[in-house]
């Protein structure tokens, strides 16, 4: 990622431009947060749900990609889950790239592509439409 | 009979609700390390066209995802997402995932996320992952390894289909044999365990990849797949879908580098294609079976390091819910190869007969660890094998039809090449159509098969027209050479040969038009 301390910008990104990687862990503290937000009916479960990686995705987002000018919206998501299966302790490894740029009705539109691994099992791999404001 | 695809899934998800209170958005952001101020700074949001905090746009899109594992627990794992938030949730509103089937053959869900009013905040489609073959021990086989590997996996099976085994194929119909540094090549590759999941040294691929594959190996002489196809398909499958965790550990990993080769002993002297009628039987002895019984045409028996032998266990239930399927290591005391068999082609494969005398093997031997379930868990086996045999023989027509071009270019009667015929043409015209159409059929089962975890009817469909379709382009392709076609020098007199099983094993044709119709008649 940037080492700048400049906010990123529309101009500022590159279509098939990698940038950066992001390392997080599946600790307990991720686990039990995900469990007191959405609950959990499988006490044996012994992956973690699919949501705790969009979670993960996001953090990575929004840590690898700083600083960011106030007012992004995330306007759309895609998702490809593998049959990998993560569990509880993985240390995930988070790509992020830009996939593509466009101005549409004077809107910026960026879509970054993000791949998930989990040692090198690829566990899923993303697309965020994003709005971005500068 | 089980359920086809379009009858297994649910009409729609399991609706889920999360109030998106200060608290729970708290915790989100925390999760997320998303502190941005419109979430959590109700000043600050205040000052904003929102007026109030709103909730991340992802806590409803993971609600989604929460309703789809609740709706369908392991047994069908998510695979792809596309959604678009439509409108900001403010904090404190309760929001209602949901959806409805909208294309069964795919697996494919409408799937929402509204308000209390009924104002979606979010749009989109999810679609499931299959439970056939299984990376993750539930039954999964979403894509494993990813498409531009997979990409390169192809390239890889083209060069060596071309370089390696097209040029051996002589050598293997002489010495009815494949030569030992092929199948070293092939572990190298992978080849043993490439639908063995990942969690266990294989690369996991789904029923379409597969069939890929297979179709890009079919162009070369069917012996060569034959040395890895138990351990890809019927071999292993059973192990991979129902096996407990200890047997799939002690088993799988080796299975997946082709130290042990796995082979299917179902098929019996009297009791082929109706398996139900099996003989073998297995007696209860303290904690162990004894097994006793003959299995007849087991592929690579010769070789095999582990069987996965059908026997009855239970003598009052006639039918399928007396079988179990054991897990027997070859060697074991009482278990006898016979010498191999005679085939009309396919020489390099290796069929024997498989003679079980009073075996001893332990309880924990049946898969997955519950007597019972043998019967049904070889339909499920060969559901996907079909798929296999079909895409082989798609490969196969590819070949039969460049083989049956080249020489109709070179060939020349009457000073002109016999391509130029157009009763030559309208043979050649028959057989790409009919390859196009076994294609389509293949590809149409396998994205069934990964995307609902079944396709009875559709792999019977793929196999039956398939290898049917292959029998007539083998005919053509040795009509087209003329009298070349019937001399041993000439690829398509063996493949002639070799592709004629391919209508037998796995079910006959005869089988396949009986599903097929039971479950039209059934519906």
């Amino acid at each position: 990622m940037s080492t700048e301390t400049k906010v990123w910008t529309f101009d500022d990104f590159e279509i098939g431009a990698a940038l950066g990687t992001v390392e997080i862990v599946i600790d307990a503290h991720r686990m039990d947060l995900w469990t007191r937000i959405y609950g959990c009916e499988d006490d044996a479960r012994e992956s973690v749900p699919p949501g705790l990686l969009v979670a993960a995705m996001m953090e990575g987002y929004v840590k690898g990609i700083q600083p960011r000018p106030p007012g992004n919206v995330h306007a759309g998501q895609t998702l490809a889950f593998t049959a990998h299966r993560v569990r509880s302790g993985a240390r995930l490894s988070l790509a992020f790239s830009c996939l593509g740029k466009e101005l549409k009705r004077e809107r910026r539109w960026i879509t970054f592509g993000v791949r998930v691994h989990d040692g090198a099992h690829l566990a899923m791999a993303g697309e965020i439409s994003s709005i971005w404001a500068a | 009979m089980t359920e086809t695809s379009h009858e297994s899934l649910p009409p729609t998800l399991r609706a889920l609700e999360l109030a998106t209170s200060p608290e729970v958005t708290r915790a989100y952001a925390e999760l997320t390390a998303d502190f941005n101020p419109i979430h959590v700074d109700a000043d600050f949001a205040a000052k904003t066209p929102f007026g109030s905090p709103i909730a991340h746009g992802t806590m409803a899109l993971n609600l989604v995802l929460e309703a789809a594992v609740r709706t369908f627990g392991r047994a069908r794992p998510l695979r792809d997402v596309s959604i678009r938030f439509v409108r900001p949730v403010p904090v404190g509103r309760t929001i209602r995932a949901g959806g409805r089937l909208a294309d069964p053959s795919r697996g494919t869900y409408e799937v929402f996320v509204e308000m209390e009013d009924g104002l979606r905040t979010l749009e989109g489609t999810l679609t499931l992952g299959s439970h056939g073959t299984d990376a993750t021990g539930d039954g999964m086989t979403s894509e494993a390894i990813d498409r531009e590997t997979f990409g390169q996996l192809c390239d890889m099976v083209d060069r060596f289909v071309a370089q390696r085994l097209i040029p051996n194929e002589e050598r293997v119909e002489e010495e009815d044999r494949i030569p030992d540094e092929i199948i070293a090549e092939m572990r190298e590759l992978g080849f043993f365990g490439l639908t063995i999941p990942p969690e266990y040294g294989g690369l996991g691929l789904t029923s379409a990849q597969e069939a890929d594959i297979v179709m890009r190996l079919g162009r070369a002489a069917l012996a060569f797949r034959s040395v890895f196809g138990t351990n890809v398909g019927i071999g292993a499958h059973g192990l991979i879908m129902e096996g407990t965790e200890e047997q799939k550990r002690h088993y799988l990993p080796r299975m997946a580098t082709g130290e042990i080769v796995a082979s299917f002993a179902l098929t019996e002297p009297d009791a082929g294609s109706d398996s139900a009628s099996l003989r073998t039987k297995a007696v209860r002895d303290g904690d162990d079976y004894l097994i006793t019984g003959s299995k007849r045409y087991i592929t690579n028996a010769e070789r095999a390091g582990l069987f996965t032998v059908m026997a009855r266990t239970d003598p009052e239930q006639p039918g399928a819910d007396g079988i179990s399927a054991f897990l027997v290591p070859a060697g074991s005391p009482g278990l006898s190869i016979g010498k191999n068999d005679r085939k009309m082609g396919q020489r390099g494969t290796t069929t024997s007969d498989v003679t079980f005398d009073a075996v001893r093997v332990p309880a924990r031997a049946i898969i997955g660890g519950v007597p019972g379930r043998g019967f049904r868990m070889a339909m499920k086996v060969l559901d996907r094998g079909r798929i296999h045999i079909a895409a082989l023989a798609v490969g196969a027509c590819e070949r039969l039809i460049g083989e049956m071009v080249a020489y109709a270019k070179e060939r020349k009667q009457f000073g002109r090449p016999i391509a130029e015929f157009q009763l030559i043409q309208a043979m050649i015209a028959d057989s790409h159509t009919e390859h196009l159409a076994a294609r389509a059929l293949v590809e149409k089962a396998a994205a069934i098969y990964d995307a609902a975890g079944a396709a009875r009817v559709e792999a019977s469909c793929a196999k039956y027209f398939a290898t049917e379709a292959v029998g007539r382009i083998a005919d053509r392709a040795v009509q087209v050479h003329g009298g070349a076609g019937y001399m041993r020098d000439y690829a398509v007199e063996r493949f002639y040969r070799d592709v004629r099983v391919l209508r037998i094993y796995e079910g006959t044709s005869q089988i396949q038009q009986i599903v097929i119709a039971r479950q039209l008649l059934k519906d």
